[in-house]
């Protein structure tokens, strides 16, 4: 008897269909992974199992864990599953937590919820839990709040309230997507280390094929709320059956055929010796400031034509130093030239020869206007603006340069998807013509088709409009495919630089190599037959 | 923690020290002599000047206003022309009406607005979310006089559970006193319930939808629990300003209704010194309103950190 078997689950909302007919079986210390894009169903499928898909939701087929029909079973003995018997993770540590409880007190709960144990009892096993997910001393973390800990402590308290009661299954949704690649690898040892302690069955749901392929045991790939393929992980590498999951894997391993192109000795911009720090809160009143320093005496050149890569985790100092060079950021020593001027006094003649796209392809937009009014806002930066009807063309121009069409002018932004608004962003940066674009973290948020699609484009753009490009990223991935050149941040300060491939072939820097082993690889089982 | 209060005490104070150099220089400053102002256009040269001697006008403005401020501090408000008394007597004499209406009246708010705004928010789009939506509607657009005078034709008139007006004083028994404060305070409550249960509501549903209460109904809490044990404190930042917002108002806002029922208030007294132009009354009464206002905002800022521990560490 499987400890989780899904049969024939369909859910509805409204008339949209989500969930289409969805069968697995899960046995006891062995880990599913479900993977697919944003939208195929994979939390939706997680959420089902422990009952708390959304209120409006129809839901149909049977959930059955041991053999007990969870779909039957009312909210009262539900709750006593929940946290007790099925553990769940969810995907951003950041909000997970209740901000104005304590962590220990977090843990706790679940323990006095679920146990005849008292307050005393369930604060002793709560320090058990802190240790075991590596949190210690636990005495001391037990009293913190979830605003104090990093990304992957807080990542380490949901795991740790997850794991509490010994549950039968754990259900860890994108457990690592909001994580850096060290603390990913951190915590899927954790996890990995922990279902094989407490022989647990995991079902892991992660976007991420080269997660998927280190930690599962049996795989499902699920496509717009079905599964189109299931099989244990070297099957399905080896086999690939369906074409999604060939689709899938090749996306996750693109690599963009970069154009060749003529570096100038001239350089765009330069970055001599500049240092950005933040003023900290003072620890007593009338005590000196202290500073943190974000960007430490760091120096680069961007040539004519040349496509550098920026990598490094989060709080490494990448988003100062690029509002720095956007000139959004005050520099406290040091200077940031573009063409030869300096960015703080710069005009804005020189200044529209540096445009940039962002992450968030969903909230850097304005939500009122109408795509054409966004792609003409540039040119309020060029003193003699072309008339409108020449406005105009250029518009439509650019929109087919990024794969969309004349019309999409008239829409607005909430009418695309997050891959087309990527496009709209990249073309607000190109309608001006500038000569340097910055790309911050510009495919994070996208799906991996999506993604790769979008690294085409840019790469095919770049060429076509003869652009030099500072591509911001923690993906050594995308940093690999799309430049020639890479910088490696830490702590503020650039510690390893040269061509792309040499770093990341011969990483010299510690902590490039340390980067480089974290990341996850896709598996290579077709060569190994 | 410590930190955090001390910070927020020190800005009181300079709050207080600006609010009263304004109010000074409004009322002393301003072009015209007071003397001749509180007198009429018809007032006699020498009595003016009676005047001007009396209120110390005939010394320099700084003077005046460290020997205002000095006094103050000391409970000494100076004396009422009009009435030819204490200010701080009849100061006291009135807040001890002004300030058990306003907490009774934010006692009744609260009592009414929290349960409704949670239910509502619980029942978010059903019949019930919709029954406590439009009766707070109806509650903000009533004219608080005109609920007032109901309440006295129903309560007082018909069924004489309580008086129409008046209030004999504390002295004259404690429950005789919250009695004839009951209808005033019911009056005044019900608006400032009906604003503090959308609030509550508004802040508890967007609290609902937050991860960390996915996470508890994932640890096994019932929707129930999850509202007692993670939502509502999460909630309450918003709702707290508001209640702040809503005290300051009921200290001085309660004229109408202190009119409606007869009740010796601040709302009263300055309403009256001002038809009097009695401004020694109501420059003392405005100043004590501005301290009663920051410091309740103090008290608000100082409960945001006890409910947030993230605000603790805030400059």
């Amino acid at each position: 008897m499987s400890i989780l078997s899904v049969e024939n689950l369909k859910l509805k909302i409204g008339s949209e269909s989500i969930l289409d007919n969805i069968s697995f079986r899960l046995d006891q210390g062995r880990i599913l992974a479900i993977t697919g894009e944003s939208g195929s169903g994979k939390s939706m499928t997680a959420l089902s199992v422990i009952q708390l898909q959304p209120k409006n939701a129809i839901l149909e087929g049977e959930i059955f864990f041991h053999d007990q029909e969870i779909t039957k079973k009312d909210e009262f003995e539900l709750c006593k599953i929940r946290g007790a018997k099925i553990g769940m993770i969810f995907q951003e540590p950041m909000t997970a937590l209740n901000p104005v409880k304590t962590v220990g007190n977090q843990i706790s709960e679940t323990i006095i919820l679920h146990s005849t144990k008292n307050k005393r009892a369930a604060d002793k096993e709560t320090l058990k839990i802190l240790e075991r997910v590596g949190l210690s001393p636990a005495a001391e973390f037990k009293k913190r709040y979830p605003h104090e800990l990093s990304g992957g402590q807080r990542q380490r308290v949901v795991i740790g309230i997850a794991i509490a009661l010994k549950p039968s299954i754990i259900i860890a949704d994108e457990p690592t997507t909001a994580l850096d690649v060290t603390t990913q690898a951190q915590i899927l040892a954790l996890l990995k280390k922990l279902v094989t302690e407490d022989n647990i069955a995991m079902v892991l749901i992660t976007h991420d094929l080269a997660v998927v392929a280190d930690m599962a045991d049996e795989i499902a790939v699920m496509q717009n709320g079905a599964i189109v393929e299931i099989d244990e992980t070297q099957n399905l590498f080896r086999n690939m059956k369906h074409q999604y999951t060939r689709s899938l894997f090749a996306a996750s391993g693109h690599s963009v055929n970069l154009p060749i192109t003529e570096v100038n000795s001239n350089p765009l911009l330069t970055i001599k010796n500049v240092t950005c720090r933040y003023r900290l809160a003072r620890t007593k009143i009338f005590s000196k400031s202290d500073y943190f320093t974000a960007v430490s005496n760091v120096s680069f050149d961007i040539k004519n034509g040349e496509r550098v890569g920026l990598v490094g985790e989060s709080g490494c100092g990448k988003s100062t130093l690029t509002r720095a060079i956007l000139g959004l950021e005050p520099i406290y020593n040091g200077e940031i030239n573009v063409d030869n001027q300096n960015i703080l006094k710069a005009t804005s003649s020189t200044r529209k020869n540096i445009q940039v796209v962002f992450q968030d392809p969903f909230g850097s937009f304005n939500p009122r206007h109408k795509v054409s009014t966004l792609l003409k806002e540039p040119f309020y930066l060029i003193k003699n603006s072309p008339e409108a009807k020449n406005i105009e063309n250029k518009i439509d121009k650019v929109l087919e340069d990024v794969g969309l069409s004349a019309k999409d002018k008239n829409k607005y932004i909430h009418e695309f998807s997050g891959g087309q608004r990527q496009r709209i962003a990249i073309a607000r940066a190109l309608i001006i013509k500038p000569k340097l674009v910055i790309f911050d973290e510009a495919v994070s948020a996208l799906d991996v088709t999506v993604r790769a699609q979008i690294l085409d484009l840019i790469a095919e753009l770049a060429s076509e409009y003869g652009l030099s490009y500072l591509f911001i990223s923690h993906d050594l991935s995308v940093i690999r495919s799309i430049t020639d050149r890479c910088l490696v941040m830490k702590n503020g300060k650039i510690i390893e630089e040269g061509s792309t491939k040499k770093v990341l072939e011969q990483p010299q820097n510690a902590y490039t190599q340390i980067l480089i082993s974290a990341a996850p690889k896709l598996p290579n089982f077709q060569t190994e037959l | 923690m410590l930190r955090y209060i001390l910070k927020r005490a020190i800005s009181l104070i300079i709050s207080l020290c600006l609010a009263s150099i304004i109010i000074f220089a409004v009322v002393e400053i301003a072009p015209g002599d007071p003397a001749s102002f509180m007198l009429g256009i018809n007032a006699q040269e020498d009595t003016v000047a009676a005047l001007r001697a009396e209120l110390g006008l005939d010394q320099d403005k700084l003077s005046r206003y460290f020997t205002w401020v000095s006094g103050m501090i000391q409970g000494d408000f100076g004396t009422s022309y009009t009435y030819r008394s204490p200010v701080a007597e009849m100061i006291r004499e009135r807040i001890w009406v002004s300030l058990p209406l306003a907490l009774y009246a934010l006692l009744i708010s609260t009592l009414i607005a929290f349960p409704a705004g949670i239910y509502a928010a619980t029942q978010r789009g059903k019949s019930g979310d919709l029954a406590v939506m439009g009766a707070t509607q109806f509650g903000i657009a009533i004219p608080n006089f005109w609920f007032a005078m109901i309440l006295v034709v129903i309560f007082a008139l018909k069924l004489r559970w309580f008086s129409a007006g008046g209030f004999l004083g504390w002295e004259n028994g404690i429950f005789q006193s919250i009695k004839s404060l009951t209808l005033p305070a019911i009056a005044l409550a019900l608006p400032q319930a009906s604003i503090l249960s959308r609030v509550m509501r508004s802040a508890l549903i967007e609290t609902l939808s937050e991860d960390y209460i996915r996470t508890a109904r994932a640890k096994g809490f019932g929707k129930r629990a999850v509202i007692w044990r993670h939502a509502l404190r999460n909630a309450l930042i918003p709702v707290l300003t508001i209640i702040g917002l809503q005290f300051s108002f009921l200290m001085a806002g309660a004229i109408i209704i202190e009119q409606v029922f007869f009740l010796p208030g601040l709302g009263r007294l300055v309403f009256q010194a001002i038809t009097q132009r009695d401004l020694i009354v109501v420059e003392s009464v405005v100043m004590l309103l501005v301290f009663a206002v920051i410091t309740v905002n103090f008290i608000v800022d100082v409960t945001y950190a006890i409910t947030d521990p993230r605000l603790r560490r805030r400059v």
